[in-house]
């Protein structure tokens, strides 16, 4: 049950519509001024402001409501060029291209991974290969001559 | 990727966390979405109206760069955006010194009835001075509930507040609305 002093606390702040009350104290409310007096002489005082505000907001809004849509567009490009001028989130990490990019290379994606093998594969036995003739000793400087030299008659001849 | 993503129809908390990601289309969602509001609360509460998108503007660049703090199972979105906007006009009216009062609020004619001052708009310019003259949290909490209609709940959420302190807010602001007007003729009771 609502008392008399909590409505009066309560039409002070929210005024004579009951709709801006606490919800879970709407019925009480109503049910205290079906039963008292007093309550509704409090709520019909609460209604002579509500009422000068009321019409006070209906003369300031055609006035606030001039240029609403310039104003939202202002906003909205307003906004964005200090996000693009601050960049410190797009010229970075944050950027959308970029983390779209980073998440690209971090997705499963393992067509390159054939091209990548073959490859690699190529280089290591070319480095096999490599390291197979360094390592063997140079010929001798007089075996190397002796190839040079014309083979001897005889072996022609035979 | 981003051009299939429903921004139109994306809850906010989605939208907030591709904007974490660095998708400005998806900001700029939440811009359109939320700025009417913003820049009505603003309007309400900077000393005009160039000054309200200055602080709106901010307001949103800094929830940009700090979307990735931001976590749904902590708050709901627009409590956290709000509660920046109106932060920042907190800020803001306490560092503007209060200006002077204007001549229209000077002793009202006596010759003129209190009705013919309520058509000539007397009545609106009193109002709406005295409620520029409020303290900012309670000009704040007025803006919230009686123009924006949110609950005394959703109120407190946003300015860091009881629910009770928000009441209290409310309470006190009425009772100089009331005290101003009653000083211009009008008549409570």
């Amino acid at each position: 049950m609502l008392s008399l002093r909590r409505f009066k606390w309560l039409a002070d702040s929210y005024g004579a519509d009951l709709q801006r009350w606490p919800q879970e104290e709407r019925d009480d409310a109503l049910a205290l001024l079906g039963g008292s007096l007093e309550a509704r002489e409090l709520l019909a005082q609460a209604r002579r402001l509500d009422e000068a505000l009321e019409a006070n907001a209906r003369y300031d809004s055609p006035h606030r409501q001039v240029g609403r849509q310039a104003a939202l567009d202002r906003l909205r490009s307003g906004v964005e060029a200090r996000i693009a001028a601050a960049e410190p989130r797009s010229a970075g990490w944050g950027s959308g291209w970029k983390m779209e990019a980073i998440g690209r290379l971090l997705q499963p994606d393992f067509s390159w991974v054939g091209v990548a093998t073959g490859g690699g594969l190529a280089i290591a036995a070319g480095l096999l290969i490599g390291g197979f003739y360094a390592s063997a000793p140079p010929p001798a400087s007089d075996a190397l001559l002796s190839m040079l030299e014309p083979a001897p008659i005889h072996l022609l001849t035979e | 990727m981003n051009k299939l993503r429903p921004y139109a129809y994306a809850d906010d908390a989605d939208l907030i966390s591709w904007s974490a990601a660095g998708d400005r289309r998806a900001f700029d969602q939440i811009v359109v979405r939320h700025g009417p509001f913003a820049l009505r609360v603003a309007s309400r509460l900077a000393s005009d109206y160039l000054t309200a998108e200055d602080i709106v503007q901010e307001a949103m660049v800094r929830a940009w760069s700090r979307s990735a703090d931001f976590d749904p199972r902590r708050a709901r979105f627009t409590t956290w955006l709000y509660r920046i906007v109106v932060n920042l006009c907190i800020d803001h009216r306490r560092r503007v010194r209060p200006e002077p009062m204007p001549d229209y609020l000077d002793p009202p004619d006596p010759a003129i009835s209190a009705d013919e001052r309520l058509v000539r708009g007397e009545q609106h310019a009193v109002l709406a001075q005295a409620l520029k003259n409020l303290p900012v949290r309670q000009r704040a909490a007025m803006t919230l509930v009686y123009d924006e209609g949110l609950s005394g709940a959703e109120t407190a959420r946003i300015l860091g507040l009881s629910t009770k302190a928000v009441e209290r807010l409310l309470a006190r602001a009425r009772a100089t609305l009331r005290e101003r007007l009653k000083a211009e003729s009008w008549q409570e009771t």
